[in-house]
């Protein structure tokens, strides 16, 4: 009996054709499925995020929110807060909180040379001065603009206690340019308190 | 010690072969086979999964090198305990080291790299979209990893079953190559937790954020995917059925299932528990139950592999190379091969009863690799047992060979 088919053994097609449609299903099917899918969070006005414990940012409304938890959504985890991710007409803003002792000046150059290259790539090119500023909330940070193949963006370190913060906030330069007072009313806001913090060590 | 005669008998014979037969013990495996379309899709997933890991770790790579160096270094020395382990634990029949590599291989990167990173990060973010950021935060894990995963491993199982149908027959075959599968995926996986750990304290303190990282995840790493995966690709042999085991899809389904809960319950302890340590206590017991199921399974088919064992050696009894005595401590449980080497008094009589019985265990594999006829290995084996009894010297393996009685004896 003949087994053969293009040279390959017929009896060889079902195995491989099962694992071929596990690779299809999880590595092309589902990843597309995420990309039609729409936010199923926009932020509304009064929406606080917390980013870690004590550590909160209020948010702006009409972003879509790709993660991050609100101060008043219950998990049943007792998640502390986490990285917030939000995306508004190309734009996107992410913020990362880290366990990291020092000072904003010293935490830009890991955040620049580690984990912006990771989420951005490498063609990422900072440019431009460093620049100091305060928050409304007297809170001192760092900054400085970055280029990339897609467009630009800026990066900005604070530290609160012991936990350092990264923001990054990207997008084409005509659509970052249109959300600036938004993204800087959002990190104005970032508050951090103390007490809360090390109530929940 | 009873001796047997210097002849084989045809029904030994004829037992032994269709053991090797239906065993398939002894046969090597060849991973090159441009006619098998499953060693194609293994090629082509295997390419994407290495792509997929240096592009994984091209964006810092190089500056989070000291995190993936001390990761790496970790799990190495812990992967090769577990080998140790694994490879100790398969006493009746070794598989071939290159499918054993191949299974350890597809599991840390064609499973995690080609499927399970790109197939977990989309379903962490449909969870939120569908349900909420506090329902993803809580549950995305528990409800992904287990199918993502389990399935990505699953998928090199079925190639090698393709690949190798004659060398993975018995439920006991599902759990060592299964085993491999998931510890490769463990050991890669436990890398890349390092390099995210560091990654997410800013590459501040590397080596110390990766280790503690890789002692977090070792701590677990006995109820972890080197377990789920020995457990599914076992329900896999039950659910498909082969010539040496008849299907029971049912029995198979469960055990699959098992491994997915397992690994779910494991992955939401956390929410399972509502935040304290007895979502952790519940995911131990059920991770204990999938060991006792893995356990379980391994008692009900080793006895046909001391079968298999006990139909290559018996020639070996009827030509004297081995005595009954030993030929049943060999095919034996743990606990009598040990009363076996603990027979009579003196370390030195207890440490040449053990390596005599691991010669026995050597003889029966090199029969296997001649497929029952002789060769270097078959007398060398032959002659290292004599030589271990004390005895003067062996005879020529070309004397010792089959030769048949016209009448058969009973075994």
């Amino acid at each position: 009996m003949e087994h053969r088919f293009l040279g390959l053994d017929k009896r060889t097609f079902l195995p491989a054709l099962i694992v071929v449609g596990i690779f299809v299903f999880w590595a092309v099917l589902v990843p597309a499925v995420n990309k039609q899918l729409e936010y199923g969070q926009t932020t509304r006005a009064g929406d606080v995020f917390q980013l870690a414990p004590g550590l909160t940012m209020d948010a702006q409304q009409g972003w879509g929110v790709e993660s991050g938890l609100l101060v008043t959504d219950t998990t049943r985890s007792n998640a502390p807060g986490g990285t917030v991710s939000l995306d508004n007409g190309g734009v996107t803003l992410e913020v990362m909180p880290g366990q990291f002792s020092g000072t904003p000046e010293e935490l830009l150059p890991h955040i620049e040379k580690v984990t912006v290259p990771a989420t951005e790539g490498k063609s990422v090119h900072f440019e431009g001065d460093v620049e100091s500023f305060k928050s409304s909330q007297g809170d001192s940070g760092v900054a400085q603009g970055f280029t990339t193949l897609a467009g630009e963006g800026l990066v900005i370190a604070m530290v609160f206690g012991h936990t350092g913060l990264q923001v990054v906030a990207s997008g084409p330069e005509a659509a970052l340019r249109g959300k600036a007072d938004e993204i800087e009313q959002m990190i104005d806001s970032i508050s951090y308190d103390a007490k809360k913090a090390a109530g929940t060590r | 010690m009873s001796m047997g005669k210097n002849a084989i008998s045809t029904e030994s014979l004829k037992r032994r072969e269709e053991a090797l037969e239906l065993s398939g013990w002894g046969l090597p495996f060849k991973f090159f086979q441009p006619h098998n379309l499953c060693f194609w899709v293994f090629v082509v997933v295997m390419a994407g999964g290495l792509v997929g890991m240096f592009e994984f770790y091209s964006g810092s790579g190089r500056q989070l090198a000291p995190a993936i160096g001390v990761g790496t270094v970790s799990v190495a020395i812990y992967g090769l305990i577990f080998v140790a382990i694994l490879r100790l634990s398969d006493h009746y029949e070794r598989q071939p080291r290159k499918l054993v590599l191949t299974a350890f291989l597809w599991g840390g990167i064609a499973a995690t790299f080609a499927i399970a990173v790109t197939a977990n990060n989309a379903m962490l973010a449909i969870y939120p979209k569908l349900f909420g950021q506090a329902f993803g935060t809580d549950w995305g894990a528990a409800l992904s990893a287990p199918f993502t995963e389990e399935t990505a491993k699953a998928g090199g199982f079925i190639l090698l079953l393709g690949l190798a149908p004659r060398l993975i027959r018995s439920p006991y075959d599902g759990i060592f190559i299964g085993a491999f599968i998931g510890l490769g995926f463990q050991l890669f996986e436990d890398v890349l937790y390092s390099y995210n750990t560091a990654l997410t304290a800013f590459g501040v303190d590397q080596a110390g954020v990766a280790f503690s990282t890789f002692l977090a995840r070792a701590g677990t790493g006995m109820f972890s995917h080197t377990l789920y995966t020995a457990l599914f690709c076992c329900g896999i042999i039950y659910a498909v059925g082969t010539p040496l085991q008849k299907r029971r899809l049912g029995l198979g389904i469960s055990l699959m299932a098992l491994a997915m809960a397992a690994h779910g319950i494991w992955d939401g302890a956390a929410a399972l528990g509502d935040g304290s340590s007895v979502g952790l206590l519940g995911a131990a017991l059920v991770g204990v139950a999938s060991l006792v199921a893995v356990l379980i399974s391994l008692h009900k088919t080793v006895p046909e592999e001391r079968d298999f064992l006990r139909s290559i050696l018996q020639p070996e009894l009827e030509l004297g190379t081995i005595s009954a005595e030993e030929l049943d401590a060999v095919c034996a449980p743990r606990k009598a091969r040990r009363r076996f080497i603990r027979d009579g008094r003196g370390r030195k009589r207890h440490r040449r009863r053990k390596h005599l019985l691991r010669a026995t265990l050597d003889l029966a594999h090199e029969i296997a690799r001649a497929r029952g006829g002789e060769s270097e290995g078959v007398a060398h084996e032959r002659a290292e047992i004599t030589r271990l009894r004390g005895k003067s010297s062996p005879e020529p393996p070309e004397k010792m060979g089959a030769t048949p009685v016209s009448e058969p004896t009973s075994a």
